[in-house]
């Protein structure tokens, strides 16, 4: 306390701090990049383990014994997809019923302010239940596969093998007397929102966009979900997906089951399409040209908020929830079906072993490998690094703000008693300004669609985009034009953005800090893109200084910065080439993406557009207003 | 200033209506950081509801209000239910009033004092004392404060009945500096008949009171002077007597004394351990159950016994004592929300004369506004997610109050 306290040693804090805050936000900065490296690297990340002793993967005598009947579904699944123009809901229901299941339905549809007129969603979720002996329906576990067809069948690939292999599975299943939570066989129709609507009515939430017939049967509560994707007979790998709605992620302990069941049954686990490595490739340079890769396109994929799968939407619920999607092979012969099978009857088999809720494992982590985890004690590490430039030139800024001490006068009515004061006055009124726009964007794209779009024709994601960049470029313009108060001291003014700047960079340490404990890859790369040009970005006289700083602060501006993300995105894991090409591509996928987050929001509560605009907008607005201040002598 | 002053009101009001006429008043009252079981407006609803149905609340588990309180609302709810927002937001109001006033009256009598030590004041300290400008801007000041601080904004919007004990406790303050004692005591036990920690603020009260009393008669300070003891004692009879007549009304409503049980024992044997941003619940829900009564000892002890060296060592500004106890009751209650800590954060200025060594103002802040914005995120991460745990809410909390003890010690010292 004392250190804190003493004048003396205040004084010596703040000269190091101001003499400091320029070399250590640099060497922070590198050393950030340097740390995230090395976290992913194989000496630093720790192999992964079994947390949970209940699980016991593959430790029983499988009894899945042969997966002749798959092929017969697959192929009358793919014949009545060609005759009817919806999910063939009899049929399956049908299957269900021949299997001995109680078989249910669910009617479901969609409509949202954004929608075109014609395009009103509808579609039939098909569920069974297998009640399990050895408990009164308290507990279960999800398996489910999407239904596809037609254009997402060929954008996602098909499931039809992996329905055929659930109902093979599933008269498996019902002979068996250990089952201790109840099995829900799902067929989800029209992916993501079918799977909504069948959680909504699961656990009886109401929503104002998607319409839902109730369910007629019910199971207890979900200890997890596993959802199938299995495209063909003939599977390379299995590729396993964890990131779900707004970055969040299972239990690891589910993930690593899997893979220990995937090795166990001689089918390739694969994680962002990297399988496990060899030791020769985790020893050359501690293997980081690998995991390095694997880990960014695991932290891209989480920042995006979007689910990577169905299962994306059970971690909504506080249900563990994974994806294995089988990538298929080349190659003409080979039957991966029956070993596909036994994964999923291990991994059935290990859940109904659980006596709790997945709980012992890792919730926060990112994976570099198959194999090897980096938890949340070590990534925050280059996450703090990062976080700690803002700080600490917050810090500085705070001690160059404070105005100098004027003898106050003898009477004690002074006349200069507001320089005393640090200008608050001026930067609390704008840092709730900032905020009140970044509401006003929030709640603008409801009424640019509903009033605008029938009024130019506009399609209304071409007319969400538009008023939204309407709104941001109206906001940020505002700024540019505003007046230089002449009558103000030019030291005054010197102290007005320093502490403008000051209250920005403390701000964005503590929203990054927030945003870093919901969505870790979010808030490293929002950090690693921003926090340079926040540190540099100051108000210049000098005109062409000035437009720089300027060019440079809209670089990072919250659309531009979705552009960044998607071209690092398409350069490293695509290997497109820097060209106009590229940046058109870029372009239209952000210009995508827009609607599609502002409409995810409505059907599945993501929170990125919100995000963007209640958090990352005002933040980099402040920086812009702070740049803009007039009237310096320099 | 009579200007801003219609500003700043108008716009704290505007703000209130608006959150409080959309739904995010009843979400707002369903959080931990607003509504605790003692000041939850559901509660009150269920009590409402039990009372009209002829079953008495205090029976069970749930409510926990004061039964004059109770019937209050209950007689508002049949008559006029659409009031009962306006009543909190009225309150509100005459709460940041009153602080208005409070300031004003405290400013002026810290300035005539300062004018009569001042020739006994060592040299070079003249940027500590009290300029006769602020005797204008500070309450202003003080009003804005409270009435734009975004905790005292929410926690009216979340319709916590914290908002009652706040009003009173002001005006005790007031009537205090008024040196009217007769209905100080009043205020005083109608607040501590609420929430029970108020009942500390008498100390304060009775000297400030004996204070005023002994300047009156040109004595010099002594609490022992026989001014002093007869005015003190006087002050703490008719505050037992207050308390008596209250405690007695309720029991004639009720005709039962279960009120005693689930009102005031509830506060101080911590039975419901639903996280809030205080540190009971964690210890104890963790704690083995043949230690618990020891420690309820110590740590309800926290919130009494600073009183003794606060009062020992400011015996000569018992105003301060006040603004201590309030702070120490914000800190140390066993069910504290953000409605706590909007009366004394917005009484800090009326001393910012003497904050002028005061540092850290910037890491006490950034502390305070971190854990308010980490606490929801992580409570969020824990309940609704299931991937964090009570470590991580409570960490944060923890955080709270450190900034709080930290921000009081600075201010005790610069004193």
């Amino acid at each position: 306390m004392g250190l804190m306290t003493s004048p003396k040693a205040q004084k010596v804090i703040s000269s190091f701090v101001l003499k400091s805050y320029r070399p250590l936000g640099i060497l922070l900065y590198l050393g950030a990049f340097v740390a995230i490296l090395i976290v992913s690297s194989n000496q630093f990340s720790a192999n992964t383990y079994i947390s949970e002793n209940a699980l016991l993967p593959g430790l029983v005598d499988r009894q899945y014994k042969s997966a002749h009947d798959v092929a017969g579904y697959s192929e009358h699944l793919d014949t009545l997809k060609d005759l009817e123009g919806g999910i063939p809901s009899a049929w399956l229901e049908e299957k269900f019923q021949e299997i001995g299941l109680d078989t249910y339905s669910q009617n479901f549809s969609v409509s949202h302010p954004f929608q075109e007129a014609d395009g009103k969603l509808t579609g039939i979720n098909v569920f069974a239940i297998l009640r399990a002996p050895r408990i009164a329906g308290t507990e279960a576990v999800v398996f489910s596969v999407p239904y596809r067809q037609g254009q997402t069948e060929i954008d996602l690939g098909s499931t039809s093998h992996g329905i055929a292999l659930m109902f093979s599975l599933a008269k498996l299943f019902i002979q068996q007397t250990y089952w201790s939570k109840d099995i829900i066989f799902l067929i989800v129709d029209k992916e993501n929102i079918g799977a909504q609507a069948w959680l909504e009515a699961y656990h009886e939430v109401s929503s104002d966009y998607i319409h839902r017939s109730p369910l007629h049967g019910r199971s207890g509560a979900i200890m997890a979900a596993v959802n199938l994707e299995m495209p063909d007979k003939r599977v390379d790998h299995l590729d396993i997906r964890i990131e779900g709605l707004n970055g969040q992620l299972p239990n690891l302990d589910l993930f690593n089951m899997v893979v220990k069941l995937c090795h166990k049954e001689g089918v390739q686990p694969t994680f962002h399409g990297e399988g496990s490595l060899s030791y020769h490739q985790l020893q050359e340079f501690f293997g980081i040209k690998y995991t390095s890769k694997t880990m960014l396109s695991n932290m891209l994929r989480q920042a995006s908020g979007k689910p990577y799968g169905i299962h994306g939407l059970f971690l909504r619920y506080g249900v563990p929830a994974i994806t294995l999607h089988g990538q298929p092979s080349g190659s003409t012969y080979g039957d991966q079906t029956y070993s596909v099978g036994c994964v999923m009857e291990g991994i059935f088999r290990s859940i109904n072993n659980l006596l709790e809720r997945f709980h012992q494992s890792f919730f926060f982590y990112v994976l570099p490998e198959t194999r090897k985890y980096v938890s949340i004690g070590l990534y925050m590490i280059p996450v703090g690094m990062l976080l700690v430039i803002p700080t600490l030139q917050g810090l500085a800024l705070w001690f160059l703000s404070e105005p100098k001490n004027s003898k106050p006068d003898k009477d004690g009515t002074s006349s200069q008693s507001n320089d005393k004061f640090r200008q608050h006055h001026y930067a609390i009124p704008t840092f709730i300004g900032v905020h009140v726009c970044g509401v006003l964007l929030y709640l603008s794209p409801e009424f640019f669609v509903s009033s605008f779009s029938s009024y130019f024709g506009l399609s209304s994601g071409e007319a969400l985009v538009t008023g939204l960049a309407a709104v941001f470029t109206g906001i940020t313009l505002l700024q540019v034009f505003n007046k230089s108060d002449q009558q103000e001291v030019e030291d005054n003014q010197e102290k007005k953005w320093m502490l403008l700047k000051c209250y920005a960079l403390v701000w964005q340490a503590i929203s990054l800090l927030a945003l870093s404990m919901i969505n870790f890859s979010l808030a490293f790369l929002v950090a690693i893109f921003t926090i340079p040009v926040f540190a540099v970005c100051r108000p210049y006289n000098n005109f062409i200084f000035s437009v720089l700083n300027k060019l440079m602060l809209l670089l990072v501006s919250p659309p531009l910065l979705l552009c960044l993300l998607i071209a690092a995105h398409d350069i490293i894991f695509k290997g497109h080439s820097i060209s106009l090409n590229t940046i058109a591509n870029v372009g239209s996928v952000a210009m995508g993406s827009i609607p599609s987050a502002v409409i995810d929001q409505y059907l599945f509560n993501d929170w990125t557009f919100a995000v963007v605009t209640l958090v990352l907008f005002p933040s980099w607005q402040m920086f812009w207003i702070s740049s803009s201040v007039k009237g310096l002598d320099n | 200033m009579a200007a801003s002053i219609v500003w700043i009101t108008l716009l704290g009001i505007l703000s209130r209506v608006i959150i409080l006429g959309s739904h995010f008043s009843n979400v707002l009252s369903d959080r931990v950081e607003l509504s605790t079981p003692l000041t939850s407006w559901k509660r009150m609803t269920e009590g409402m509801f039990l009372i009209k149905n002829g079953i008495s609340p205090y029976l069970g588990d749930n409510f926990h209000e004061p039964p004059l309180l109770l019937y209050f609302f209950t007689i508002m709810d049949n008559t006029t239910p659409a009031l009962i927002p306006l009543v909190f937001l009225f309150l509100d109001l005459t709460t940041a009033f009153l602080l208005y006033r409070v300031a004003k009256y405290l400013l002026r009598y810290l300035l005539s004092e300062q004018i009569k030590e001042g020739p006994s004041y060592a040299k070079d300290v003249d940027v500590l004392l009290l300029k006769r400008s602020s005797l204008s801007s500070i309450p202003t000041l003080v009003l804005s404060i409270y009435l734009l601080n975004p905790f005292s904004i929410l926690t009216c919007s979340a319709q916590s009945t914290i908002i009652i004990t706040n009003v009173l406790v002001t005006a005790t303050f007031l009537l205090t500096l008024k040196g009217q004692w007769w209905s100080a005591t009043l205020s005083l036990a109608l607040a501590s008949y609420q929430s029970l920690y108020p009942v500390m603020l008498i100390v304060p009260c009775a000297m400030h009171v004996a204070n005023l009393k002994m300047q009156e008669n040109k004595e010099s300070i002594s609490y022992s002077s026989p001014t002093a003891v007869t005015i003190m004692l006087k002050i703490a009879l008719s505050f037992l007597l207050w308390s008596v007549i209250l405690i007695t009304l309720s029991f004639l409503m009720l005709e039962s004394w279960d009120f005693l049980q689930s009102t005031y024992g509830f506060i101080l044997s911590v039975p419901d351990l639903k996280p809030n941003l205080g540190l009971f619940w964690y210890y104890f829900m963790e704690m083995f159950e043949h230690f618990r009564i020891f420690f309820l000892w110590v740590f309800q002890m926290n919130a009494f016994i600073y009183t003794i060296p606060l009062t020992i060592i400011l015996w000569k500004c018992p105003s301060f004592v006040f603004f201590c106890q309030l702070v120490l009751i914000a800190i140390f209650k066993s069910y504290p929300s953000l409605g706590d800590i909007t009366v004394y954060l917005a009484l800090l200025p009326v001393w910012s004369h003497t904050f002028h060594y005061l540092r850290n103002g910037l890491v006490v802040s950034v502390m305070i506004v971190i854990s308010t914005v980490l606490a929801p995120v992580l409570w969020h991460l824990w309940i609704y997610a299931g991937s964090a745990n009570a470590n991580f809410f409570f960490a944060f909390t923890l955080i709270y109050n450190t900034a709080q003890v930290y921000r009081h010690c600075r201010a005790v010292e610069s004193l």
